[in-house]
């Protein structure tokens, strides 16, 4: 439970920096989805009462001890494969945007691998914490790899292959902060470069599209490729200080498609430029860094590898979604952190920052 | 531990960081270093440009007279992002129903509702009435009706679908589908829109109409018919796709009654505009249409390239096609406006940033006379029809009876010149046409009304055609006064009397004067002036060689057929007035030239024969063998006796040996075909130069070229370039003559032709106030008026066929049957199998070319393949003259020429009729053209029921 004296450790820099970027992006949504013309549309209003939720769950999270959900790790781990199958429940699962991803609770729907994420870090890192130093063999190798295999499994059968690499990240920084030596990293490294012609041949059209196109971005005819171009227009067209607020002309003329969630991040170059993109990368950057601080600072294993579980979570979403609508990284539908629309994202990154002020607050003493 | 946590979190750390500064690396490449191109690129992204099209500059006669303006179209246009989208149902029913009750057309959807109350495709329709069109009504689909077709044309069934879509290309035939998918055009389009809903190809027109109707979720409220158009609208703004900024055009050309209304109704019908848009109106109608020329939409590659690429039309201009809308394209087109807009993704308008105005075009004002102009036109037509009917032209000035009937007399040109400018007073053509059902885009039935009934006949009336421009003709004797210039200029005594003595006759031929042939009469002791007055052909033969054929020695002066011709040059005849529409000139006959023609193709001809007549020798080797040929090809200037051509052909190296079959030996045949097809033609002798004397032979001159060379005469020796633009600058050059005085001595003449007692134009001019100048001129057109279907002609006359067949017989000369239509006509179904069977094998072998030279030819042409047969059946005893025989002869052209008044001349007027008969059937166009021009008194006339019978003749 929480004392009193915890909050002393409370870490505000994270806190005000989370809310930070959760307000800028809320200017970005109420941008691209027309403020200037409609008002406060529905999209500002629900990320709001997300956000407001989030506190709430956020407050949750800090108050629980994150060790008492470590000890119950099994149950976690079931429940969230649990959570993952609830899709396939008919009249419950629903299809969205072509992946069988969601839960349809009347007047919301609940994206459940976004769930899945938090019960997966905290089993995880539970499940690592006795492993912690001896993952050095090739069979301890493979038992640590056993663990996240369902998720992911699952994930792909959606098919949402942006989600499944998320929870690939996750697994690859916390093993790599349990302790894996580089050198099976590197092996891994090399097997899946080795593998990529092969798993190619495996995907499905679908996907062999998004990695065609990927190659070919001249080719607005494949898919995704027409919105990386207007992406690239769009921020370009910022230059050094943007258009000026709600003034982006491709984000008011909708040259950008799905605005207001995977390519938020134009919609803020287009209107603050180069500045405000800056300012958005390093505000992330100081995010991470906190993180960071939290995870050395811990007081145990396992609150250290929870931490890192979340900072390769946010990291491997900041980096795709940034990148792809900067046309270095394929186009996976993959959310940006606390700027995007989406009532589940928020909810569920706040409840991870959660969890992680959790952490920082049951830190070890410093020793003087 | 401690330590190597700190170490593990310290790297992924530091890869962390990495991977952000790179982050901030690409976005500061996209925004910093290519930022400002991104920033153009979504400007124009987003700015669209919608032209406003100028008003094109007005042609008016040279007194002011509007000829070709502008009028405003009322078209009712859509503005998308205008209409609240909870109106455009109400606004779409609304509209139509205004459209409806006016009559107006408008655009519809593909499903209607037919006549018993079923739903149909349009698409559907369009097929059925194609098959019923051409009496495919079996055929339920494409691949059966092409295949029928297939079989009606005769085309093998090896063939490729291609090769017979080919094949059926060559014969005019293309039907409305593609052979790659052997579907109908309207089907595919069809299958185009269902699948645009999302439907399938089968769907009925029913099913069609209610899925879309739920597509766009058009309310239980409205009427089937009231949904109809509802849809076409939708289907509208759907097909409009990006484009959307640009506004639809839902009904155009509407009434101003109708834009009123819809006016009116303004606050109901947001969205709806009704927009001015100017379109090019004729006020005059037919009124010198020639002149002013038709417009219509770029469709050739070099306009495409000239104006759309070069110039910057947009695709769907009308441009001028013909005429002074053409040369002056670029003046009256002005400067089209530009409104630049700003739209979003969706392609919807959202708001207008720049305008810039359209430039009207310049105005052109003609040189034409439009009270002179209609004066020429009325009097065209008139006399064509009355000679058409054997009547009488009426006029105040002298009503003239015709002699003669000529039923074919269907089209003429009449050009009036100021003989002191060089400027077309007035360019008349008959028939004419109305340039205004060009401006809108000229729909199929009134574009074939002005074809020609015949196209095989090259005299058939063709409206749109700029007769008095582009058709040249042999002048006849209005030529005469050339050649009495040139021999004026060569010394000859204009009063020097010598006697006409009816005929000359050369050694191999006769030439008569009219009087001679008609009438076997003589003109007697004539002088130029009265060679001119009366038409005399024999004092042109004499003059044209410079010698007295009457009394058998030379005249007192040199003339020959090159100082003639040389004649005809200065006075512009041959080469184009200069005028600013298009006009086509042959030039002068060029005797040497087309000696050396001929002299070409015998040398062609001799080498194609040569291993059958040369010695090997000769054949063998190249240099000589052109050596021989060269030679022989020499002798033909002397053209010597075929004695002496056989003589020289044994010594040059000619075979010995007998024809085979025969007893002639091959010297005599090479010297019989080299004297006989090549000589005798390429020889000029003096009979040549007397029929270009006459205004006969090679010459071919147009309307206005004559135009020009009697301005010259009339004005004392400056030849202008005619022009119809009063904004230039009259050119004209000094004619370099030995003696201006010998002008006044053809005028002189000229003047005698309507005054003098045997003047040939005499009667029309007996009353007329004004003293005129003129010459008449009657030219023969060579061969026989084709029937409108030839097939039809020869089985009408199959009997007269047969007569003449038994005549043949019964004097020995026939020993075959008569013709039965039975079997004539299996011959013809042999010999089109057989020749469709040889086509079908060439389209084989690729061999395209000479597939469209027989095409060209005639080869599948039921017409020639019917003659071929009957030539076939009776072993040549019918042979092309025989199956002429009952066809019309064409009958002669009529030219009218005239200049007045006599004393200080400022009117031309040459007059062209086809098919006329007479020269003087022509004059009183021309006299009724300088009644009006000159403002003429009506004649007082003692006996007004007196009309002349006499003819005016050549």
């Amino acid at each position: 439970m929480l004392e009193r004296k915890m909050l002393k450790h409370f870490d505000w820099t994270l806190f005000v920096t989370m809310v930070s970027i959760i307000a800028l992006g809320v200017i970005m949504i109420a941008s691209a989805t027309h403020y200037a013309e409609n008002g406060l549309t529905r999209q500002i209003k629900i990320q709001t009462i997300a956000f407001c939720l989030g506190i709430a769950i956020m407050i949750v999270m800090l108050i629980i001890d994150y060790n008492y959900l470590g000890d119950l790790y099994k149950v976690v781990y079931v429940l969230s494969i649990f959570m993952l199958l609830l899709v396939y429940i008919p009249g419950l699962g629903a299809v969205r945007g072509g992946a069988r991803s969601w839960i349809d609770i009347g007047p919301i729907d609940i994206q459940t691998s976004e769930l899945a994420k938090i019960g997966f870090i905290l089993s995880y890192g539970k499940f690592l914490e006795s492993r912690y130093g001896k993952i050095d063999n090739i069979m301890e190798i493979a038992i640590s790899l056993l663990f996240p295999l369902p998720f992911i499994f699952i994930i792909l059968l959606q098919p949402d292959l942006g989600t499944a690499l998320v929870f690939v990240v996750i697994t690859l920084g916390m093993l790599f902060i349990a302790g894996m030596p580089w050198k099976y990293f590197i092996a891994g490294g090399a097997l899946g470069i080795a593998m990529v012609p092969v798993a190619y041949r495996f995907m499905g059209d679908h996907q062999k599209r998004r990695i065609d196109a990927f190659l070919n971005p001249s080719n607005t005819d494949l898919p995704g490729n027409y919105q990386v171009r207007q992406s690239k227009i769009t921020i370009g067209s910022g230059q050094l200080s943007g258009k000026g607020l709600f003034m982006g002309t491709q984000t008011r003329y909708d040259f950008l498609p799905v605005q207001e969630t995977d390519f938020i991040f134009a919609v803020l170059v287009e209107e603050l430029g180069f500045v405000g993109g800056a300012c958005l990368i390093i505000l992330y950057f100081l995010l991470l860094y906190r993180m960071f601080s939290v995870a050395k600072n811990s007081k145990d294993v396992y609150g250290t590898l929870v931490v890192s579980g979340v900072i390769s979570m946010f990291l491997y979403q900041i980096i795709q979604n940034i990148g792809m609508t900067m046309g270095v990284m394929p186009v996976t539908g993959v959310t940006l952190p606390f700027m995007s629309y989406g009532g589940s994202s928020l909810i569920i990154s706040m409840a991870a920052i959660g969890i992680v002020l959790g952490i920082s607050v049951r830190r070890k003493k410093i020793k003087f | 531990m401690d330590e190597f946590i700190k170490n593990r979190s310290n790297q992924l750390f530091i890869i962390v960081a990495s991977i952000f500064i790179l982050l901030l690396f690409r976005l500061a490449s996209l925004t910093i270093v290519d930022g400002a191109d991104y920033a153009e690129t979504s400007e124009n992204v987003r700015i669209k440009e919608l032209p406003v099209t100028a008003w094109r500059g007005e042609i008016t006669d040279r007194n002011g007279l509007l000829l070709a303006g502008n009028i405003p179209s009322f078209t009712v246009k859509l503005i998308i992002s205008e209409i609240p989208k909870e109106n455009l149902e109400n606004t779409a029913v609304d509209l139509m129903d205004i459209l409806d009750l006016k009559g107006e057309e408008h655009i519809e959807f593909p499903i209607g509702l037919g006549e018993n109350g079923n739903f149909e495709f349009s698409y559907d329709i369009d097929i059925e009435e194609w098959l019923e069109n051409n009496q495919l009504h079996e055929a339920k689909d494409a691949r059966t009706a092409f295949a029928m077709l297939r079989m009606r044309e005769e085309i093998d069934e090896d063939l490729s679908v291609y090769e017979a879509q080919n094949l059926l290309a060559h014969k005019g035939i293309t039907p409305p589908i593609s052979v790659k998918s052997m579907k109908f055009i309207s089907q595919m389009k069809k299958e185009e829109f269902l699948k645009s809903y999302g439907l399938d190809y089968d769907s009925s027109s029913e099913k069609a109409y209610y899925a879309i109707r739920e597509y766009y979720e058009i309310g239980n409220e409205y009427t089937i018919s009231q949904s109809l158009d509802i849809l076409a609208v939708r289907n509208a703004i759907k097909n409009k796709g990006y484009r959307k900024y640009q506004p639809i055009t839902l009904a155009d050309d509407i009434s101003e009654e109708t834009a009123i209304l819809i006016e009116e109704k303004g606050m109901h019908l947001q969205g709806i505009d009704v927009q001015i848009e100017p379109i090019r109106y004729y006020p005059e109608g037919k009124l010198a249409a020639h002149v002013l020329g038709y417009l219509g939409k770029i469709s050739t590659t070099s306009e495409i390239e000239k104006y759309i690429s070069g110039m910057g039309y947009s695709p769907n201009a009308f441009i001028g096609k013909t005429g002074i809308e053409k040369s002056y394209e670029s003046e009256l087109k002005g400067n089209d406006g530009l409104k630049k807009v700003e739209v979003d993704v969706y392609g919807q308008l959202i708001s207008e940033i720049s305008e810039e105005k359209p430039v009207p075009g310049e105005n052109i004002v003609l040189t034409i006379d439009s009270k002179l102009q209609k004066t020429a036109e009325d009097a065209l037509e008139k006399v064509l029809q009355r000679i058409q009917t054997k009547g009488v032209y009426e006029s105040p000035w002298g009503d003239y009876s015709f002699g003669e009937q000529s039923p074919n007399a269907d089209s003429g040109a009449a050009v009036a010149v100021d003989v002191n400018t060089g400027e077309i007073l007035a360019m008349a053509n008959f028939p004419s046409y109305d340039p205004n059902l060009f401006t809108t885009g000229i729909n199929q039935s009134d574009w074939n009304s002005l074809q020609p009934e015949n196209s095989r006949n090259p005299l058939a009336a063709r409206p749109m055609y700029n007769i008095a421009a582009l058709t040249a003709v042999q002048p006849g004797s209005t030529f005469k006064m050339i050649t009495g210039l040139a021999a004026l200029e060569q010394g000859l005594d204009p009063y020097k009397q010598i006697y006409s003595d009816g005929r000359i006759e050369l050694s191999d031929r006769d030439f008569g004067c009219w009087i001679w042939n008609d009438y076997r009469a003589k003109h007697g002791l004539t002088n130029l002036i009265k060679a001119i007055e009366v038409s005399c052909n024999y004092y042109f033969y004499s003059i044209s060689s410079g010698y007295d054929y009457y009394r058998d020695k030379p005249m007192d002066f040199e003339m020959d057929v090159e100082t003639m011709l040389d004649y005809a040059k200065k006075f512009g005849l041959g080469e184009n007035t200069g005028i600013e529409i298009e006009e086509a000139a042959y030039g002068v006959p060029d005797p040497d030239k087309e000696i050396a023609n001929k002299k070409y193709y015998l040398k062609l001809k001799l080498k194609s024969v040569a291993e059958y007549y040369f010695i090997q020798s000769i054949y063998d080797n190249e240099e000589k063998l052109n050596e021989t040929v060269d030679e022989i090809a020499k002798w033909a200037d002397e053209n010597p006796s075929r004695g002496e051509i056989i003589r020289r052909l044994s010594q040059i190296g000619v075979r010995d040996e007998k024809v085979e079959n025969s007893r002639i030996s091959k010297v005599e045949s090479l010297a019989d075909l080299v004297k006989y097809s090549y000589f005798n033609q390429i020889a000029w002798d003096v009979g040549d130069t007397f029929n270009l004397a006459i205004g006969q032979g090679g010459h071919t001159y147009t309307a206005i070229e004559m135009a020009r060379y009697i301005s010259a005469i009339a004005n004392g020796g400056t030849l202008y370039d005619l022009t119809l633009d009063k904004g230039n600058r009259g050119y004209g050059e000094s004619i370099e003559l030995k003696n201006e005085d010998n002008l006044s001595y053809i005028r002189e003449g000229m003047l005698e032709v309507t005054q003098g007692d045997q003047g040939t134009a005499r009667t029309i001019f007996a009353d007329f106030p004004e003293k005129v100048g003129a010459k008449t001129g009657t030219a023969q057109k060579q061969g026989k008026i084709p029937p409108i279907d030839e097939v039809i002609y020869l089985k009408q006359h199959l009997k007269d066929y047969n007569s003449y067949l038994k005549k043949l017989s019964a004097s020995g000369k026939y020993e075959g049957d008569s013709i039965e239509l039975a079997r004539i006509e299996s011959l013809v179904n042999e010999i089109t199998t057989k020749r469709n069977e040889e086509i079908t094998a060439l389209e084989k072998a690729g061999n395209t070319g000479e597939i469209a030279e027989r095409v060209r030819q005639g080869y599948l042409d039921k017409g020639s393949i019917w003659r071929y047969s009957l030539d076939e059946y009776t072993n040549g005893a019918i042979d092309n003259e025989e199956i002429d025989r009952y066809k019309d002869d064409y009958k002669s052209f009529a030219w009218f020429v005239a200049f007045a008044p006599y004393e200080n001349p400022q009117i031309a007027v040459t007059v062209l009729l086809f098919q006329g008969a007479h020269g003087g059937y022509a004059a009183p166009v021309a006299r009724d053209i300088i009644a009006e021009y000159l403002d003429v008194d009506l004649p007082v006339s003692e006996n007004p029921d007196a009309l002349d019978n006499a003819r005016g003749t050549e």
